[in-house]
C-alpha cells in the first residue's frame, strides 16, 4: 500500500510555559524523595530540636513561671541561641543531604536517564535547576523556615525592646541558611553527579565532612596553625555565621579567608557538575 | 600449578588490578597521600625554620640566651620588651578585626616580634602595647617527630584515612560487583564461592597494604630526613599496626558489603562503636578493630603532658595486654568475620534489579 | 513428563518466591538433551527458571539438579554448564578476547589452552576479527555474541542462553541458528528462552511454556496441541472448490466447523475446517476425492492452521492472561 495520505499531524494545542519545565522535574524529584518511609522518618526527626527550641523560647519569655520554681538566670534568647540553632540544625540538614541527595543525580547518569531528559525541550540549565530546587525546598523546610519562625515567635514574645535591639538576628538567620544551603546542594550535586552510584555518593558526602574536619585537626597539630578549620566544611561556615550573628570571632580571624573557600567550593562544585551533566557520554 | 591455584590466581590477578588502577578508586590513593602532604609541608616549614634560626639570630640587635626570655610574660608591655631582649629580627604588623562590645568592628594592630636564641625561634604577640602571647618554636628532635607522627597516625591516619579507604577498597569487592552487575561472572565460573571470596579479600588485602603502608613508611622516611635520621623509631611496629588495621577493617567492611546495600549505615555504625570504645565494658571493646591496634601503637600518647583528656581517652591503648595477645585477637576476629563472610556468600543470590 | 531420567536437567517441585512476589510454583520438569525452548510473557518465570539452574538463586522449595549436580557446587555445575544471561556488562576495558580468557582461566585453563579455546569461541560466533577491540565498543549484536561465546568457550554440556538472539540481524540469528541444532543434535542440552514464536518453532525440539510462574505446557508442539482437546484443531485446505468441499465435509461427526477463506497470496482460495480429529478429515478428504464426490476438485494444501508454538502460546497463555 502506498504511503500517501500523510494525514499523522504532531501536537498543535497549546503548551506550559518554558519557565516552568525545572518546576515539572523539581515535583516529581521531590515526590521519589518523600516516597521512601525512611527519608520521611528522618525528615520528621529532624524537627525535634527546632520543637525543642520553640519550647525554650516560651519558657525564658515566662520567667516568673520559672522564678516560681525556684529557677533563676534561664538562659537567654539572644545572638548566642540562633548561631546554635543554626549550627546544630544545619548538622541535621548535612546528615539528611548525605542520604537525600545522592538519588537525584547519580541514577540519571548511571541508568542512561540523563540523555532521555536532554533529548527533550529542557536545557542543562533547567535539569539542574529542577533538581537544585529539590535540596533548596528540602534544606530551607530543614533551617531557614524553621529559624524564622523561632525567631517571629521570639519576637512576639520578646516584646518591643528585644525586636529593636536584635531586628538584625532575622537577616543573620536568613544569610546564615542560604550560604549553607547553597553551598551543601552544590556539593551534594557535585558528589551525585561524579559518583554515579547513590550509595557511595551518600558516603563520600560523609567521608568529607568527617576526613575534612580530621585533616584540618592534623594540619594544625604538624603545621603549628590554626588555618586547619578552613578544611572543614562545618567549620568555615561557623566562622563565616559568627560574623554574620556578631559574635566573637576565634583568636586567628578567618572570616575572609573562610568566605573565599566557601565561594571557591560553591563554584568548583558547579563546575565540576556542569563537567558531568551533559547530553552525551563517549566510551573509549 | 593445579586448577584451583589458577583460578584463585586469576580473581586475584583481576581484583587487584581493579583495586588499584580503577579510575573510581583515585580518592583512596589522595587518602593516603594526605598525611605525607601534610608531613612534607612540615618537613619544608621546618627547613625554612632552621634557616630562620641562624639567620634571626644575625639580624637582631642582642645575643640571647633561652634564659633571656623567662622574664617576657603576659601583660609585659612593648616597652619593656624591647628593653629586654632588643630589637627583633622581624616586626612583622597585622590588622585583626574584632567585634566590639557593642557590635561595632574594631580594628586592633598586632605586632610579631621575632627573635632566635640560635636554637629556639620566638614568636612574642603585642597588642595595644602589652605581650599577649609568647610561642615557641624549637627545632624537632626525633622525639618530637616521634610524638608528632604518633599523634597524626593514632587519632587521623588510622581511624580515618585507613578506615575510610578500607570502606572503598573492600565494601567495592562484593558490592561494587552487584552495583556494576558483574558479580554473576564469577558465580557462573567452576570456583567455589568460598575461593572467590579469599582471593577477593587477598587483592584487596594487597591493595590497602601497599597503599597505606607505604604511605606511613614514607610518612616516617620524610620525618626521619627532617631530623637527619634513616627514618623513625618502631618504623616496623607503626608498618604492622597499618598491616593490621587493613586485615581488620578489610574484614568488616568486607562482610558489611554483603550485608548492607548502602555502606553509610555501617561505616557511621563502625564509626560512632570505635569512638565509644574507652566506654565500653571489657568483653565489648574486644569487638572492635580499634581496640586492638590502640595496644599496639609503640607510643603511649596519653601519657604525654598537656594532653586533654577526650583526646587521652581516645588515643590510649583501653586495657594493657601483650601485644601477642593483641595482635592474635585482631587475626581471630577478621577470621571470624571472615568465616561469616562465606557462610553469607554461599548463601547468596544474585537479583540486579535490587540495587 | 519426558523420560530422560537422572542424567537430564531436573525439577522436583520447586518453587520461588521473591518475598510475596511469585516467581515459579511447584515446577515438575526433567529436561532431555536437545534444543529445549521457554517461551512465556514477561514475568513469567524463564529467567527465575534458568538462575535456578545456575544457581544464581535458590529455590523457596524443591530441588535442582543439572546431570545429577545440584547448584549448590559450583565448582562442578560449571565445568558443565554456560550461562550467556541477558545482563549487558562486562569488565571495564576488556576486549571481546581478554574477557573470553579472564573466563577460561576462572575455569582453571592454562594459558595455551585459553589462547585456543578462545579463539575458536570467537570464531564460532563470527567475531574473531573483532575480538582484540574492546567491548564498549561493540554493537548490540556484538555485544550479544560475546556473551554466546563466553557461555560456550569452556565446550559446556549444558548451556543455558536468555534470549540469546536479541539484538542480531537476520544474518546472525541465522547462523546462530544454525550452531544452536548443530549443537543440539551433538547431543548437548540447550536450553533457549525466547519471544520470537516463529523461531522457537523451527528450533526447538521441545518447548516449556511458562504464565504467571507456572508451567502450562512441556513438550513438542505438536503433542501439546494434541493434548489440547478442550480447543478444536483448525486445519487449513487449500483447494479449487471450496464451497462444495465444505458441504460435503459438514457433516461428518467430528467436524465443528467450515469457513471459506479468502484467496491467497498465489489465489488459491481455501477453507478452514474446526474439528475434534484431524485424521478423521484427513481420512474423509482421501474417501471424497476417491469417490470423486466433489467433482473437479483439485487440493493445493493440506496443513493445521494452529499446531505451532505461537497459537499453542495464544491459547494457553493469552487465555491465562499473561503476565506483566
Amino acid at each position: 500500500m502506498a504511503v500517501y495520505k500523510q494525514t499523522y499531524r504532531g501536537y498543535e494545542g497549546p503548551t506550559t510555559p518554558e519557565w516552568s519545565r525545572a518546576l515539572i522535574l523539581y515535583r516529581y524529584a521531590l515526590r521519589a524523595v518523600f516516597r521512601s518511609k525512611l527519608l520521611l522518618g528522618f525528615y520528621l526527626i529532624c524537627f525535634v530540636f527546632p520543637l525543642v527550641d520553640l519550647i525554650a523560647i516560651y519558657v525564658a519569655n515566662h520567667a516568673s513561671f520559672l522564678a516560681g520554681l525556684g529557677i533563676r538566670n534561664f538562659f537567654a534568647i539572644n545572638r548566642s541561641f540562633f548561631y546554635s540553632f543554626v549550627h546544630y540544625q544545619c548538622v541535621f540538614a548535612f546528615l539528611y543531604t548525605a542520604f537525600a541527595a545522592p538519588g537525584l543525580v547519580a541514577p540519571d547518569l548511571a541508568h542512561g536517564g540523563l540523555a532521555l531528559y536532554l533529548a527533550r525541550p529542557l536545557r542543562r540549565f533547567e535539569y539542574l535547576l529542577g533538581k537544585i530546587l529539590v535540596l533548596v525546598a528540602l534544606l530551607s523546610g530543614l533551617t531557614r523556615v524553621p529559624g524564622l519562625f523561632l525567631f517571629a515567635v521570639q519576637c512576639v514574645m520578646g516584646g518591643a525592646a528585644w525586636r529593636s535591639a536584635n531586628a538584625w538576628l532575622g537577616w543573620s538567620i536568613f544569610a546564615a541558611s542560604w550560604i549553607w544551603i547553597i553551598g551543601l546542594s552544590l556539593l551534594a550535586l557535585a558528589v551525585s553527579a561524579w559518583i554515579k552510584w547513590r550509595v557511595v555518593a551518600g558516603a563520600a558526602l560523609l567521608g568529607i565532612y568527617f576526613f575534612g574536619a580530621g585533616l584540618g585537626g592534623a594540619m594544625d597539630l604538624v603545621l603549628n596553625t590554626q588555618n586547619g578549620g578552613l578544611l572543614d566544611f562545618m567549620q568555615l561556615h561557623l566562622l563565616v555565621w559568627s560574623d554574620l550573628f556578631r559574635l566573637a570571632p576565634p583568636p586567628l580571624a578567618l572570616e575572609r579567608e573562610a568566605w573565599a573557600v566557601l565561594i571557591v567550593l560553591a563554584l568548583g562544585s558547579l563546575a565540576l557538575v556542569l563537567r558531568r551533566v551533559r547530553p552525551l557520554e563517549v566510551v573509549r | 600449578m593445579t586448577p584451583g591455584a589458577r583460578q584463585w590466581l586469576a580473581v586475584f590477578r583481576r581484583e587487584v588490578r581493579k583495586a588499584f588502577l580503577a579510575r573510581r578508586g583515585w580518592w583512596i590513593y589522595l587518602l593516603a597521600l594526605a598525611p605525607f602532604l601534610l608531613f612534607f609541608a612540615y618537613s619544608v616549614q621546618t627547613h625554612i625554620e632552621a634557616g630562620q634560626r641562624q639567620a634571626w639570630a644575625a639580624e637582631q640587635s642582642k645575643h640571647l640566651a633561652p634564659s633571656d626570655f623567662d622574664g617576657i610574660h603576659r601583660g609585659t608591655s612593648a616597652a619593656e620588651l624591647e628593653a629586654a631582649l632588643g630589637q627583633p629580627a622581624r616586626k612583622e604588623r597585622f590588622v585583626r578585626r574584632r567585634r566590639g562590645s557593642h557590635d561595632e568592628i574594631v580594628f586592633n594592630d598586632v605586632y610579631w616580634y621575632r627573635y632566635s636564641d640560635g636554637s629556639t625561634l620566638y614568636d612574642i604577640s603585642v597588642v595595644n602595647g602589652a605581650v599577649t602571647r609568647i610561642q615557641r618554636r624549637p627545632g624537632p628532635s626525633l622525639g618530637d617527630v616521634g610524638v608528632l607522627f604518633a599523634n597524626v597516625f593514632e587519632f587521623f591516619y588510622l581511624r580515618l584515612a585507613v578506615f575510610f579507604g578500607c570502606l572503598g577498597i573492600f565494601m567495592n569487592l562484593f558490592r561494587g560487583e552487584l552495583l556494576n552487575k558483574s558479580l554473576h561472572f564469577y558465580f557462573l565460573a567452576p570456583v567455589p564461592r568460598a575461593r572467590v571470596l579469599s582471593a577477593k579479600f587477598a587483592a584487596g588485602l594487597a591493595a590497602a597494604v601497599v597503599v597505606f603502608g607505604g604511605s606511613a613508611w614514607l610518612q616516617m622516611f620524610l620525618l626521619g630526613r627532617v631530623v637527619g635520621a634513616g627514618g623513625l623509631e618502631h618504623t616496623a611496629a607503626y608498618l604492622g599496626v597499618t598491616a593490621l588495621a587493613c586485615v581488620g577493617y578489610g574484614a568488616v567492611f568486607l562482610a558489611a558489603g554483603l550485608l548492607f546495600r548502602n555502606p553509610i549505615v555501617p561505616a557511621v555504625a563502625l564509626l560512632l562503636w570505635e569512638s565509644a570504645v574507652p566506654f565500653l565494658p571489657a568483653l565489648l571493646k574486644k569487638i572492635s578493630v580499634i581496640y586492638y591496634l590502640m595496644q599496639l601503637c609503640p607510643v603511649n600518647l596519653a601519657a604525654a603532658p598537656g594532653t586533654p583528656a577526650l583526646y587521652a581517652l581516645l588515643v590510649s591503648a583501653p586495657d594493657a595486654i601483650r601485644p601477642v595477645t593483641a595482635i592474635a585477637g585482631l587475626l581471630v576476629l577478621a577470621a571470624l568475620v571472615l568465616w561469616i563472610s562465606t557462610r553469607l556468600v554461599r548463601r547468596m543470590e544474585i537479583d540486579y534489579t535490587a540495587e | 513428563m519426558t523420560a530422560a531420567g537422572e542424567t537430564g536437567i531436573v525439577f522436583r517441585n520447586v518453587s520461588k518466591f521473591y518475598g510475596e512476589v511469585l516467581g515459579v510454583n511447584r515446577v515438575n520438569l526433567t529436561i532431555p538433551p536437545g534444543i529445549t525452548s521457554l517461551v512465556g510473557p514477561n514475568g513469567s518465570g524463564k529467567t527465575t527458571l534458568m538462575n535456578l539452574l545456575a544457581g544464581l538463586v535458590r529455590p523457596s522449595r524443591g530441588e535442582v539438579t543439572v546431570l545429577g549436580i545440584p547448584p549448590e557446587e559450583p565448582e562442578r555445575l560449571f565445568q558443565v554448564v554456560g550461562y550467556c544471561t541477558q545482563f549487558d556488562s562486562y569488565p571495564p576495558g576488556a576486549s571481546g578476547r581478554e574477557f573470553l580468557l579472564a573466563t577460561l582461566a576462572l575455569h582453571g585453563c592454562e594459558p595455551a589452552a585459553a589462547a585456543r579455546k578462545a579463539q575458536a569461541a570467537l570464531e564460532r560466533v563470527k567475531l574473531a576479527e573483532a575480538g582484540d577491540r574492546k567491548i564498549a565498543a561493540y554493537s548490540k549484536g556484538m555485544r550479544q555474541r560475546i556473551r554466546l561465546a563466553q557461555a560456550l568457550c569452556h565446550d559446556p554440556q549444558v548451556m543455558i542462553l536468555d534470549e540469546p538472539l536479541n539484538g542480531l540481524d537476520p544474518l546472525a540469528r541465522a547462523e546462530t541458528v544454525a550452531l544452536f541444532k548443530q549443537l543440539g543434535s551433538a547431543g548437548a542440552y540447550l536450553v533457549i528462552s525466547s519471544h520470537v514464536l516463529h523461531e522457537v518453532d523451527a528450533i526447538s525440539d521441545q518447548v516449556i511454556m511458562l504464565s504467571n510462574g507456572y508451567v502450562v505446557a512441556e513438550g513438542q508442539i505438536h503433542g501439546v496441541r494434541a493434548e489440547m482437546r478442550e480447543h478444536p484443531l483448525q486445519v487449513r485446505v487449500r483447494c479449487s472448490h471450496p464451497h462444495a468441499l465444505a458441504a460435503a465435509v459438514i457433516g461428518h461427526p467430528q467436524m465443528l466447523d467450515a469457513r471459506v477463506l479468502e484467496p491467497d497470496a498465489w489465489g488459491s482460495p481455501g477453507l478452514q475446517v474446526t474439528t475434534r480429529d484431524a485424521d478423521a478429515l484427513y481420512a474423509e478428504i482421501n474417501r471424497l476425492m476417491a469417490a470423486n464426490r466433489v467433482p473437479g476438485l483439485d487440493i493445493v494444501s493440506i496443513a493445521p492452521a494452529d499446531d505451532d508454538a505461537g497459537s499453542v502460546y495464544q491459547y494457553l497463555v493469552g487465555e491465562a492472561g499473561g503476565g506483566a
